[in-house]
């Protein structure tokens, strides 16, 4: 995981997955966000998303800027199109098709 | 921060600071505005105006108090918001500039929610910019379109109090709004909820009278304060919002001895000088039995002596009144040319009652008149809206009275016996003149009678006149009563005219017999003059004879003794020596 520091993602080479978690420093559904996030970019062996994560409480004018409204809040940055999950990211398989990963044989029951 | 003097008094009072809507009427009835750096929920079904109420509070936080404030739409595109603004007049753009924040919150269709979530996001970037901007006032509009994405009773709850908690810390005031949908369990329990967290509660509703869409509003909760519990009407008018509120003690109204003209003369003479300045008149009657007439008397009257007037006409166009009062030698048009006078004229139908009664007060403030007439106010009257519409014209007649504003008020009677009908009747109560307009039917024609029913505080003729219209205007004439009945119209002139005739008669007659007498006593003089004179000519016939006989008697004395002597019978007496000697 990248640190903190706002901005564009470093451009890839290959079109990869560019995410961003907007946290709310170490309240329950931020850290269970990041859990959930974690275990989800472990799942894609091969092919890790680049993650940001944003804490609200020390970068509050970026969040007003970026028009997060909840928190925790994914961003997909890239591939367009953006898209926001919003939540503790719990309900992985939600998570994983909105992102468009590939989800694991056996834990499609979770 | 500034604050009005009444606010500030109230505010005292209460001992809770409060925060100015500047909404007229919801800070009279809040006693002050809304609680201070707390929050307040406004809760009400969709298009009640919980935007526009927390926006107005806003706009108005800026503009007169000039506390900058923020926007957090939930549920309505913040471009919009700004768009339908500029509907009430308020220049956001200007605003935008440096006090007021709008900030878009929609959540995006394409938006997936997986897990729980809090405000956090929201809360901090909110305070980031408030702290910069110095923001006193913050509105969250609406609340529920958030909650209901969580989707979990406890979560909504921890989530409003963590709102709350963050309203207190951040020393800004609260507004939030939300929607009250009937019937669904959800949104009653965080109705319920968001009651139990909110320091004031204002719920707004909306409702169809008889097709007449009908606002109100009610602050059903004010912790540290007192505020008037009823519901009171409210409209959203071309400037927003205002609430129609009646202190339950209402001010003393100026009241005056002074007088306004009819309008009448003959009008002027029965109610002893005119209507009171400032009072409320009401003229009862049937269609037709010239109320309008005297309601363009008494306008056209006020115009001439220079005064502002405002003619409302329910239901009937300004140049309908401008025609019908021209053909009766009322000339309206001049006055409407120097803008002295007003008309305007109500499709009753088109609107609400509270919206007439808001434009027709702000017309009323606007215009500066003097003289009001309300023609007719029955209009408003319709089925079904009675208790609404009786509260309405009082309050109409209220607010006029309040500002001195002298008002004549028509009611149309479908029957002519004034106690049959409610409305008036009611209505009359708040008159403090009463006059009353209806037919005699009498010889095959119609004729207008009038009546003055009651006036407060005046003596008052309690004669029937009779109301005649002609090119000239309207005059009052005396009736006629022959044999218990009273006479009019036609009847009334033939009587005249009998009278005029036996009174031509007598004149002449009366002529006449002086005549005669005067001859009779010229023939009188006459003959006395001559009985004088034969009366004269006697005395001088008796003067005369009584003459005649001492010199007869002396002659035959003389005579005798002149015998005697001759006759030498006698001798010689000495009277008859003196006259014998000198013989």
């Amino acid at each position: 995981m990248s640190s903190a520091r706002p901005g564009p993602p470093p451009p890839l080479a290959e079109p990869g997955l560019v995410l961003r978690l907007y946290v709310a420093g170490r309240l329950p559904c931020s850290v269970e966000a990041e859990a959930n996030l974690d275990l989800l970019c472990a799942e894609q062996d091969g092919n890790r998303p680049s993650v940001e994560i944003v804490d609200v409480l020390l970068e509050p004018e970026q969040a007003l800027t970026d028009g997060i409204i909840v928190t925790p809040t994914l961003v997909r940055l890239a591939p367009l199109p953006v898209v926001q999950i919003l939540g503790a990211l719990s309900n992985r398989r939600l998570v994983r098709a909105a992102l468009g990963l590939v989800p694991r044989t056996n834990d499609d029951a979770r | 921060m500034k604050t009005t003097a009444l606010t500030r008094s109230q505010c005292r009072a209460d001992r809770t600071p409060k925060m100015p809507t500047g909404i007229a009427g919801l800070d009279e009835i809040t006693r002050g505005g809304l609680p201070r750096d707390r929050n307040t929920v406004i809760v009400g079904g969709p298009g009640c105006g919980k935007t526009v109420l927390a926006l107005q509070t806003l706009v108005n936080g800026a503009q007169l108090h000039g506390e900058p404030g923020i926007f957090v739409a939930f549920e309505e595109n913040s471009r919009h918001i700004v768009g339908n603004a500029a509907s009430f007049g308020w220049n956001l753009a200007e605003l935008e500039r440096k006090q007021l924040f709008f900030l878009d919150a929609r959540m995006r269709p394409e938006n997936v929610t997986a897990g729980s979530f809090d405000l956090v996001g929201l809360l901090a970037g909110t305070l980031a910019k408030a702290k910069k901007m110095h923001a006193k006032r913050i509105v969250f509009d609406s609340i529920d379109v958030l909650l209901s994405l969580l989707d979990h009773l406890p979560q909504e709850r921890q989530e409003l109090y963590r709102l709350s908690d963050w309203l207190t810390m951040s020393g800004m005031t609260g507004l939030i709004t939300s929607k009250r949908a009937e019937g669904e369990p959800q949104t009653a329990q965080r109705y319920g909820f968001l009651q139990f967290m909110a320091d004031c509660v204002v719920q707004l509703s909306h409702c169809t009278v008889e097709r007449v869409s009908q606002r109100e509003l009610q602050v059903l909760k004010y912790r540290g304060s007192g505020f008037a519990e009823n519901a009171a009407p409210m409209v959203i008018g071309p400037a927003g919002i205002e609430v129609a509120h009646i202190r339950a003690h209402e001010p003393a109204f100026p009241v005056s001895k002074r007088r306004v003209t009819t309008g009448i003369a003959r009008l002027d003479a029965m109610l002893g000088g005119g209507y009171f300045r400032g009072s409320t008149v009401l003229i009862t009657g049937a269609p037709g039995t010239a109320k309008s007439t005297l309601c363009g008397t008494f306008l056209a009257a006020a115009c001439a002596r220079g005064e502002r007037a405002l003619y409302v006409s329910f239901d009937e166009t300004a140049a309908e009144h401008v025609r019908n009062l021209a053909s009766v030698g009322i000339d309206l048009q001049a006055h409407l040319t120097s803008g002295r006078l007003k008309i305007y004229a109500v499709q009753t139908e088109a609107s609400s009652m509270e919206e007439h009664l808001v434009e027709i007060h702000t017309l009323i403030r606007s215009h500066r008149a003097r003289c009001v007439v309300f023609d007719p106010l029955s209009s408003l009257f319709r089925p079904g809206t009675a208790a609404s519409a009786r509260k309405a014209s009082e309050r109409l007649l209220h607010l006029a009275k309040g500002q001195g504003v002298t008002t004549v008020s028509t009611s149309q009677l479908a029957s002519p016996e004034i106690r049959t009908e409610g409305a008036a009747v009611e209505a009359s109560t708040i008159a403090d003149t009463w006059i009353h307009l209806s037919y005699t039917v009498q010889a095959g024609e119609r004729n207008r009678a009038l009546t003055i029913v009651k006036s407060r505080g005046m003596k008052h003729s309690n004669q029937v006149r009779e109301l005649v219209l002609s090119d000239d205007g309207a005059t009052l004439t005396d009736v006629y009563t022959a044999n218990g009945e009273v006479l009019m119209g036609t009847m009334r002139w033939q009587r005249e005219m009998a009278e005029k005739t036996e009174q031509e008669r007598k004149r002449l007659e009366a002529g006449r017999r002086q005549q005669v007498l005067k001859l009779a006593a010229a023939e009188l003089s006459a003959r006395a003059a001559a009985l004088d004179r034969e009366v004269e000519l006697n005395r001088f016939e008796v003067a005369a004879l009584s003459g005649e006989e001492t010199l007869r008697i002396d002659q035959l004395g003389v005579f005798r003794t002149d015998l005697r002597l001759r006759r030498s019978a006698d001798r010689k007496s000495p009277a008859a020596k003196n006259e014998g000697a000198p013989q």
